[in-house]
């Protein structure tokens, strides 16, 4: 497989998108803005095995990558947005680190990508080394996000940014197989975001807050 | 094999097994019928293993059951129908008494509102024996480990049927520890030996000519072995669980639990091929250890049970260090192995009889004085002369006073030690031999000692508290269990002979698979037979001697009349009861002379002006062994896990980031410098 020349500027310019706007994530501090950026990432993942497959197109994959953008783009945004609104009061994503502290850590963690995509040598498809630093830094900043934020909303954030990465990380093996796997973990991610957006929901109702160090009193 | 003897043993294992589950669902009758089981598997196993004993014959069952690895393989053989009997006479005895004692239990539960789960202990008591029976006779390692994980679990449920106490908790749970720790070793060994034979069978380790690693098995089994059968300074788990256990169940742990543990390394012996000469060393010297620490600990305790637990370690010691004799005897072809051997065996037999039944009557005291310190006892003897009658007898037996069985097999280790100096070729063989005969001769001398303390003082002089006037003889089972075992003790003396006869085709056996010639082992049998004769002999002169001396007593007394006094009143004119001996003033003398290994402490108070207030002296003897195992290892395991808990602070962003911090590692470990 092969990327043709137009393509693989698009898709490089593609790529720097997505690492802008994980700088972006790690740098912000509203749950609107997070929100949107979380939609930007995902629209434009929802393009990229459209550029990976090139002329490895079919119907199937088509149809699959339709699915991605809707859901990705679309639908997993909205819900945020649809929690976001009925969480009262509306609290700021604010960190732990600081936000200049955590897009100097997102930086590290896209020059750690950048070292292990040299370490790992000449993949046999030239297009995983192009997109695995870019991956491993959405990945990283995903758990970045996770770690750092003290909202549990912000921390979905965090969790879709990761399952982003990851599937970034498979679009370069976009065939049919590799697509109906991505699908089924898109799947789950989508359960999994209803699932939080529910919880979250309740828990805010119950304690009127969703600040997750309230959560450690829970444990036992 | 005849079938008969086939379909019994496992009509033995289907009445445990099916006991335990109906004594689940018989509601009241649980007791019943866990008791009737236990004493029908007891009687029938006992016969069997008796038969086959004496007919030497081998019984190979398999059944078709799917374990993950191995095979669901049993076999009697030889080894295992020696180590049979005293489980299943123990199991007959704790089955009978199972019921009585859970009434007293369950009256106890009553007055104090704890809560007894009848059903479910009658299950564990069960499978406890079916557990033993089972390792006495699995043939695959597998099994073998399965049924030694049941029957060390099965204490677990049982030590404390009311948990009463934090005392008792914490018993519980030094017994769970030191039995998941025993396992490693015995998975190690297993694991070791079936990778080397290609298979989990016995029969296929038997067969295995010279293996890569004999000693590294050898360690592995004295240490996972030695732990359950008590050898010191693995014994931590014993002087709790068998002073917290109730009677029936402290029977079979201390009467034929710890034989497991001493079968377990005659088993390993024969399947690890020809021994090698450091490994009578280390026999000898985990024997003279466990012997002398033992008995200097019991020695200075207080509490009547923990002084017979650390008898059992003793006890243990005894056997460990006569084992090494023989090994060493075995080594320069001397006639002293067969002796030591059969010695051996014969102690185990009678320490399974004489420990059964000094448990039995310590709680028999217990049950209704509620106390087992010595300085709360005395006077015993008078209020139930017929409990206080079988611990003299038992006390007596184990110290080794003729004509009872104790003194009958350390006979045969003295001589066989004696025998063994003769046949040394140099001088360091002749002073090992002549070490042990002394080192025996110490412990031996130490036991009588302390079990003069243990009936002196809690059975004779004036009861020391109102707790010791409450004591009442048991209910009429209990009685005749206790009377069976004082006169398989009495009985055993003078049988000695005829026990040596039934033994002697199995010490043939066992001799050559340690690779001692027969015509050696014919010899050391001669000798013991000798040996034995002459003891019984002396013991019916010595019988006959006391039954005159009591008779011309009665006479006497009868015709002078006798006049009661208080005892012990030493020229006094107001004697009390706080004027006995007590406990720590009996042993201290000892206690001083051999302080590196009974580490007693005496906290003494300064007393001070004409007229001081009350003081008190405080004496107590803290287990070393297992101070020094919780300052090695239990202590410094607890500090790492108590750090470790400090990972777990509630926050779901550290645990991400613990998640992070591995990811990172592991990527740059495997990319950056793997």
């Amino acid at each position: 497989m092969t990327v043709l020349p137009v393509a693989g500027n698009v898709l490089e310019a593609l790529l720097g998108l997505v690492i802008i706007s994980d700088f972006c994530l790690l740098g912000a501090e509203r749950s609107r803005l997070c929100i949107r950026l979380v939609a930007l990432q995902g629209v434009i993942l929802g393009f990229m095995p459209v550029f990976a497959a090139g002329d490895g197109m079919t119907p199937w994959l088509a149809v699959a990558v339709a699915v991605f953008f809707v859901v990705k783009g679309g639908m997993l945004p909205l819900l945020l947005w649809h929690t976001y609104k009925k969480l009262h009061p509306r609290a700021p994503g604010a960190s732990y680190l600081g936000n200049t502290a955590s897009v100097l850590l997102g930086l590290a963690a896209f020059a750690f990508s950048l070292w292990l995509n040299s370490r790992l040598g000449i993949a046999a498809n030239p297009l995983f080394s192009h997109i695995f630093p870019t991956a491993f830094a959405t990945i990283f900043s995903g758990l970045l996000l996770i770690t750092s934020r003290r909202m549990a909303l912000a921390q979905i954030f965090g969790y879709l940014v990761m399952e982003n990465g990851i599937y970034l990380l498979g679009a370069p093996m976009a065939q049919e197989s590799a697509v109906w796997l991505e699908f089924s973990i898109l799947m789950d991610i989508l359960v999994a975001a209803f699932v939080m957006g529910i919880a979250l929901t309740h828990i805010n109702r119950a304690f009127d807050s969703t600040d997750v160090e309230c959560f450690a009193s829970l444990r036992d | 094999m005849e079938p008969h003897s086939l379909y019994l043993f496992c009509a033995v294992l289907a009445l445990l097994v099916g006991g335990a589950f109906c004594s689940l669902i018989a509601g009241r009758a649980a007791a019943a019928t866990a008791s009737c089981a236990c004493v029908a598997a007891g009687a029938v196993g006992l016969c069997l293993s008796l038969y086959l004993l004496l007919s030497g014959a081998t019984l190979r069952v398999s059944f078709p059951l799917p374990l993950p690895l191995g095979e669901c393989l049993f076999c009697v053989d030889r080894l295992s129908s020696v180590f049979l009997p005293p489980v299943f006479l123990l199991a007959l005895i704790g089955g009978a008494l199972l019921p009585g004692r859970l009434k007293s239990l369950a009256a106890e539960a009553a007055e104090t509102g704890a809560r007894l789960a009848v059903g479910r202990h009658c299950f564990f008591f069960c499978f406890l024996i079916a557990g033993m029976v089972m390792t006495l006779t699995a043939a695959d390692a597998v099994l073998f480990l399965i049924s030694w994980e049941i029957m060390s679990l099965m204490p677990f449920f049982l030590i404390s049927p009311l948990d009463r106490d934090a005392n008792e908790r914490f018993a519980v749970w030094v017994y769970l520890t030191a039995a998941h720790l025993g396992v490693l070793p015995l998975l190690l060994l297993f694991a070791g030996m079936g990778a080397e034979a290609g298979g989990t069978d016995f029969a296929l380790f038997a067969t295995r000519g010279a293996w890569s690693h004999p000693c590294l098995y050898f360690m592995l089994a004295l240490v996972g072995f030695g732990l359950k059968a008590g050898l010191v300074p693995l014994h931590v788990w014993m002087p709790e669980a068998h002073s917290s256990a109730p009677g029936h169940v402290a029977v079979l742990l201390s009467g034929a639990m710890l034989n497991v543990g001493l079968y377990g390394i005659l088993r390993v012996l024969l399947l690890a091929g020809p021994p090698e000469a450091w490994w009578a060393y280390a026999l000898m010297g985990a024997g003279v250890l466990s012997g002398v620490t033992g008995i200097l600990l019991g020695l200075v305790q207080s509490d009547l049970k923990r002084t017979l637990a650390y008898s059992s370690a003793e006890n243990m010691g005894i056997i460990c260090l006569a084992l090494g004799g023989a090994l060493l005897a075995c080594s320069i072809g001397s006639s002293a192995a067969a002796l030591l051997l059969a010695g051996v065996f014969l102690h185990i037999w009678n320490h399974s009889l004489f420990k059964s039944l000094l448990f039995l009557a310590a709680n028999a005291v217990k049950e209704h004085t509620h106390t087992m310190l010595i300085q709360r006892l005395g006077g015993l003897h008078k209020r139930i002369p017929f409990t206080g009658g079988c611990f003299a007898l038992g006390s007596a037996a184990i110290a080794g006073i003729p004509p009872l069985n104790g003194f009958m097999s350390e006979l045969l280790l003295y001589t066989g030690f004696a025998v063994g100096s003769k046949a040394a070729g140099n001088t360091e063989t002749v002073l090992l031999f002549w070490g042990a005969f002394f080192v025996l001769g110490a412990i031996a001398g130490m036991a009588l000692f302390a079990f003069t303390q243990a009936y002196g003082l809690a059975f004779l002089g004036a009861p020391r508290s109102a707790q010791s006037c409450q004591a009442r003889e048991p209910e009429t089972l209990f009685k005749a269990a206790m009377l069976l075992l004082a006169l398989l003790c009495l009985c055993a003396g003078f049988a000695g002979p005829l026990l040596l006869k039934a033994l002697s085709p199995f010490l043939v056996w066992f001799a050559s698979g340690l690779g001692i010639p027969t015509a050696v082992c014919a010899e050391g049998m001669e000798a013991a037979a000798t040996v034995l004769a002459w003891y019984a002999a002396l013991g019916a002169a010595l019988l006959a001697l006391f039954v005159l001396v009591s008779l011309a007593r009665g006479r006497a007394v009868g015709k002078n009349g006798f006049a009661e006094g208080v005892t012990w009143s030493c020229g006094y004119c107001r004697p009390t009861a706080r004027m006995q001996y007590t406990g720590g003033a009996f042993a201290r003398t000892f206690a001083m002379l051999l302080h590196p290994l009974a580490r007693t402490r005496t906290v003494t108070p300064k007393v001070q002006g004409l007229f001081p207030g009350r003081e008190k002296a405080i004496m107590t003897s803290p287990d070393w062994p297992t101070e020094l195992w919780s300052s090695l290892l239990f202590r410094p395991v607890t500090a790492v896990a108590e750090a470790a808990k400090n990972l777990q602070t509630g926050l779901v962003n550290l645990y991400i980031l613990y998640i992070f911090i591995a990811l990172v590692a592991a990527l740059t470990w495997a990319l950056g410098w793997a």
